[in-house]
């Protein structure tokens, strides 16, 4: 983990699926857990990116990655317009 | 009336005339308030094909029924006026505490027609109004304005001025009130500045008549609730304001870069709102009411002294830094404060100097005319021709006319990025597909605020963004309740927590009035038809409703989007059959009956 700031965390770590990454990311980083899961399902305020796309439009966490993808992981909190 | 004050305040600045009109009820309940009474008054008295710097140019600086309430952020109002960037319908929207003090004086409207011989600036002290010299504030900027007028008049009046930038009719020269807020776009600081109005201060003493308090107050509580559990109002916009956004939208591949060639920027985290939260905010600031507070205070070091203002927000970092390839914060920044002292756009402004350095890339402009190398990344360069595009001095005067001219006149047209003359905003619509048809079908032009899709397809991921099936729907909805919201005179941002079931108990409460879910909608359709019927009059049509040819033509060449083009064509074609218009974008005869137009 690279940087944690407004709700923003950029992951490298290795793993088959997004579920793969997520459970490594967990096992090292327990503390994340209730941010990221809500009674053992992904909270809803929670955005998954594979390599800039959303999990939602790919196989959700059964998306398959590749050595080189990017998984960015933020909480919904940003809005803007001005 | 209740919730309306019934007032509108009209001033002939060739004549000095000064008088007072009753509000009509009807068309209060019809076209709401702000933006929908300010359009409508526009449609009605404007002549067809008026030059915007003709003193027959209207400005109409409109409050809604609920701005200056207890209802939360209602604190907006609108500038309406012919632009000069575009030749359309310009409604450029504020917040702060002035445009309260408007209503608190007494008014709904403020029309300003004419033009001073004189520069001067108008003095609204409830019933009390004058015209008054504004030779001592004219060549300054918009917050030594504001300081020398309240020395003049009153220390808490509440001002609107334009800057250098409006003075020499730039044509994206914004308004400032209150300091540092901004109805930023389309020009409408220029048009004040042709009129040679300074400025315009007001104090107001009065208060609002509100319906059914005990209902009023429980819908406010209810929305405030609703505000402050939202991740986005609640959450995100406190902490970080909206340059949130650029990390976020960045990692969607969608951050335009160096004049949209690019959808991601490698010096994105340098300008990102985390870096902003984390070097230069002081503190958070907030409008009128507004639990939100998104405003950013920030200070930066420059030259020396520690300068301290307002912003970057997102679009201001995204102008004048990925667009241009610059990463360099604390200079953005800087530019930004300029642009408030100036009173100039600061999206027009980047995407125009963006344009300039993607000709001086292609060899079209040389620095035999520019007067300096001008190349991407360049912050110091885009910092002097901040400087003299609002004094509209050497290559800065050829700047000053907006990037569809500047491309224009060197033989490019397609180089600049913008629809019907006004530049686009920081998201790359090949990778969103909703905002791209928004960007087309814009009355304003290129704008985000019109319909701001984003906040389906990327911030609440709700719909696929790549996609373009479902998007004419999903987008005439948002234009729809927009125009609500602004023409209630509350502010867009509430739009993530709130929905039009919430701001139609407010709106009851306050007028009396029995709107319904379904003829609260339909007064915002009325309205987005009635801004639509005012461009056609002005010759504009189905060919205006275009993007730029980079957007329809050049895939994206990396990131998410990557090999995406905004598929505009057939969304248009579904957007105006579900808006009930014929295919060249005219509302059919039965459209207009159905919304009282006919
Ligand atoms: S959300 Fe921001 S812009 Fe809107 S009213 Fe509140 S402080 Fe002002």
């Amino acid at each position: 983990m690279t940087r944690q700031a407004a709700g923003l965390v950029h992951l490298e770590l290795a793993g088959v699926t997004v579920a793969d990454v997520l459970q490594r990311l967990l096992a090292s980083n327990p503390e994340l857990k209730s941010h990221l899961f809500d009674g053992g399902r992904l909270r809803p305020d929670i955005c998954i990116l594979v390599n800039g796309r959303n999990i939602r439009y790919l196989d959700g966490e059964a998306t398959p990655l590749d050595d080189d993808d990017t998984i960015t992981i933020f909480r919904q909190v940003a809005g803007g317009a001005p | 009336m209740y919730g309306w004050m019934g007032t509108i305040l009209r001033v002939n600045l060739s004549t000095g005339a000064i008088t007072k009109e009753k509000l009509d009820e009807n068309l209060a309940r019809d076209y709401i308030g702000a933006r929908g009474l300010a359009s409508k008054t526009l449609y009605d008295e404007l002549p067809p094909r008026t030059d915007p710097f003709d003193p027959a140019n209207l400005l109409i600086f409109a409050a809604g029924p609920l701005t200056g309430t207890a209802a939360t952020s209602a604190s907006r109002y609108n500038v309406v006026t012919k632009s000069p960037l575009t030749g359309a319908i310009a409604a450029s929207n504020s917040g702060g505490y002035l445009p309260a003090e408007i209503r608190y004086a007494g008014y709904d409207m403020i029309i300003v027609e004419g033009r001073s011989e004189e520069p001067v600036y108008l003095w609204i002290k409830d019933d009390q109004v004058e015209i008054r010299s504004a030779k001592a504030m004219w060549g300054k900027g918009t917050r030594e304005t504001d300081a020398l007028i309240r020395d003049e008049t009153d220390d808490e009046a509440k001002i609107i001025s334009i800057g250098i930038a409006g003075e020499k009719l730039v044509r994206f020269a914004g308004v400032i009130n209150d300091r540092e807020r901004a109805a930023g776009r389309s020009g409408v600081g220029a048009v004040m500045g042709s009129k040679n109005l300074k400025a315009v201060a007001v104090r107001g003493t009065g208060g609002i008549k509100i319906k059914d308090g005990a209902a009023f107050r429980e819908a406010v509580l209810r929305n405030l609730a609703k505000i402050k559990s939202g991740p986005v109002t609640g959450e995100g916009l406190p902490t970080y304001g909206t340059a949130i956004l650029v990390n976020v939208i960045n990692s969607h591949g969608i951050l335009p870069t160096n004049n949209f060639q690019l959808g991601e920027f490698a010096g994105a985290e340098a300008i990102s709102g985390e870096t902003l939260t984390r070097d230069l905010l002081v503190r958070n600031r907030g409008c009128l009411a507004c639990p939100i507070g998104c405003g950013r205070v920030t200070e930066i070091n420059w030259e020396g002294n520690r300068e301290r203002g307002e912003g970057p927000e997102y679009e201001s970092i995204w102008a004048l830094g990925a667009a241009c390839g610059i990463s360099d914060l604390e200079l953005i920044t800087k530019v930004n404060f300029l642009c408030n002292e100036y009173g100039m756009d600061p999206i027009t402004l980047g995407a125009t100097v963006a344009c300039a350095m993607e000709l001086f890339a292609e060899g079209v402009l040389t620095v035999e005319e520019t007067g300096m190398p001008l190349h991407f990344g360049d912050g110091q360069g885009l910092l002097e021709l901040t400087r003299k595009t609002a004094m509209r001095e050497g290559f800065g005067d050829v700047l000053a006319e907006g990037s569809a001219r500047l491309a224009e006149k060197y033989g490019r047209p397609e180089l600049s990025m913008s629809s019907k003359k006004q530049e686009y905003p920081a998201y790359d619509p090949r990778g969103s597909q909703g905002i791209g048809l928004g960007y087309a079908t814009s009355n304003r032009g290129g704008c985000h605020v019109r319909g701001y899709t984003i906040g389906a397809e990327i911030v609440a991921a709700a719909v696929d963004p790549l996609t373009s099936a479902g998007k004419a729907k999903l987008l005439i909805d948002v234009q729809d309740f927009t125009c609500v919201v602004d023409s209630v005179g509350m502010c867009l941002f509430t739009t993530f927590s709130l929905g039009v079931d919430d701001v139609l108990p407010l709106l009851n409460a306050a007028t009396g009035v029995d709107y319904t879910t379904e003829s609260l909608l339909q007064a915002g359709e009325r309205i987005w038809n009635l801004e639509r019927l005012f461009n056609l009059r002005e010759g504009l049509g189905r060919e205006d409703d275009s993007l730029a040819p980079r957007l329809l033509q050049e895939p994206l060449p990396a990131g998410p989007a990557k090999g995406n083009v905004v598929e505009l064509e057939s969304m248009l074609n579904e957007y105006y059959q579900l808006r009930g218009w014929d295919n060249e974008g005219r509302p059919t005869g039965e459209k207009l009956q159905a919304l009282g137009l006919g």
